[in-house]
């Protein structure tokens, strides 16, 4: 693993990350941004879903969805450059890869629900309760991205000293 | 600084500094608090600024009372941190502008609310109230970034 770490490291990005000043606070703002529209549409879809805010259509809080999706690709693309600054901090740090699981949890969760649930769900009438699928994937949602949130926040205390 | 240095000295303010897990877990607290708050003003303006039009306004409700918890949530778990390190972060410059940040975010997005959801549910508002939903967004944009800058900024304590 090593030599690819090194690699990862030795990227511009990785450089630019090092060597810019204020580049790396930036991508921490950015991150928590990211982090903010993320979770606040999911709490309001899946809440939705399990039968909060019922004065509200579900078609018009799906509606709500590509700021979730803006505030993940900030995120990502944040995250890969936390990863390019010092590979060796993440790689070497099991919280790291816990919340690699659970963001592709996350994101297999948000596709499942797009592929079989979304187009249902928008036809509902806001009276109508969601049918159970849906509900364990709002559950799932908003369960995963809080705890990808958690670890995220613990990863840099708890890395193995040491690390790169 | 008399009350300040008396915070910080607390056994309970001493405790929360030197605990390995205390400080990491109302960091945690805190960035639950932050993404309610600021997530849900965000969508709150968003609808105001008419993304989607078809969201009633009812809904402000429930969802202001959500981010009530999470303003609730970040005072307590902010005031735990401030108190393990209140005299080096007191005269903090971007400390002190994250919270007026707060403070007008905050009442912006309380004005915010209370006019939406005296208007019609489906209603498409006023220009005034649209700037009222941008200020009260980067007000609250405003206070992630300052304090992220409060961690690079702020005296070490020796």
């Amino acid at each position: 693993m090593d030599p690819l770490l090194r690699w990862i490291r030795e990227t511009p990005l990785g450089a630019a990350m090092r060597e810019t000043p204020g580049l790396f606070p930036a991508c921490e703002m950015a991150h928590f941004i990211g982090l903010s529209m993320l979770m606040g549409v999911m709490i309001v879809v899946d809440l939705r879903i399990l039968g909060v805010f019922r004065q509200a259509s579900y078609s018009s809080v799906l509606k709500l969805l590509p700021f979730a999706v803006a505030g993940f690709v900030i995120n990502l693309l944040s995250g890969i450059c936390f990863i390019a600054c010092n590979p060796f901090l993440y790689f070497t740090n099991p919280l790291f890869f816990a919340k690699l699981g659970l963001v592709l949890l996350g994101g297999l969760n948000a596709l499942g629900f797009t592929i079989g649930e979304h187009k249902q769900i928008a036809g509902l009438p806001s009276e109508a309760a969601a049918p159970l699928p849906a509900r364990i994937m709002a559950v799932a949602s908003l369960g995963v991205w809080t705890l990808v949130l958690l670890a995220g926040r613990l990863l840099p205390t708890f890395a193995p000293a040491g690390g790169g | 600084m008399g009350f300040l240095t008396w915070l910080q000295e607390t056994e309970f303010a001493q405790f929360l500094a030197s605990d390995p897990y205390a400080y990491p877990i109302l960091l945690c607290f805190h960035a639950i608090g932050m993404a309610s708050v600021v997530g849900l003003v965000w969508v709150m303006s968003a609808r105001v600024l008419g993304f989607p039009k078809s969201l009633s306004v009812d809904a402000f409700h429930h969802m202001s009372t959500i981010a009530l918890w999470g303003f609730a949530v970040n005072a307590v778990s902010g005031f735990l941190i401030f108190s393990t390190e209140a005299t080096r972060v007191i005269d903090n410059t971007e400390f002190l502008i994250k919270m007026s940040s707060i403070l007008i975010g905050g009442f912006v997005a309380w004005y915010m609310v209370r006019t939406a959801r005296g208007l019609e549910p489906d209603a498409s508002f006023p220009f005034s109230l649209k700037v009222v939903a941008v200020v009260t967004s980067a007000a609250w944009f405003i206070a992630i970034v300052f304090g992220r800058l409060i961690a690079y900024t702020i005296k070490p304590p020796f």
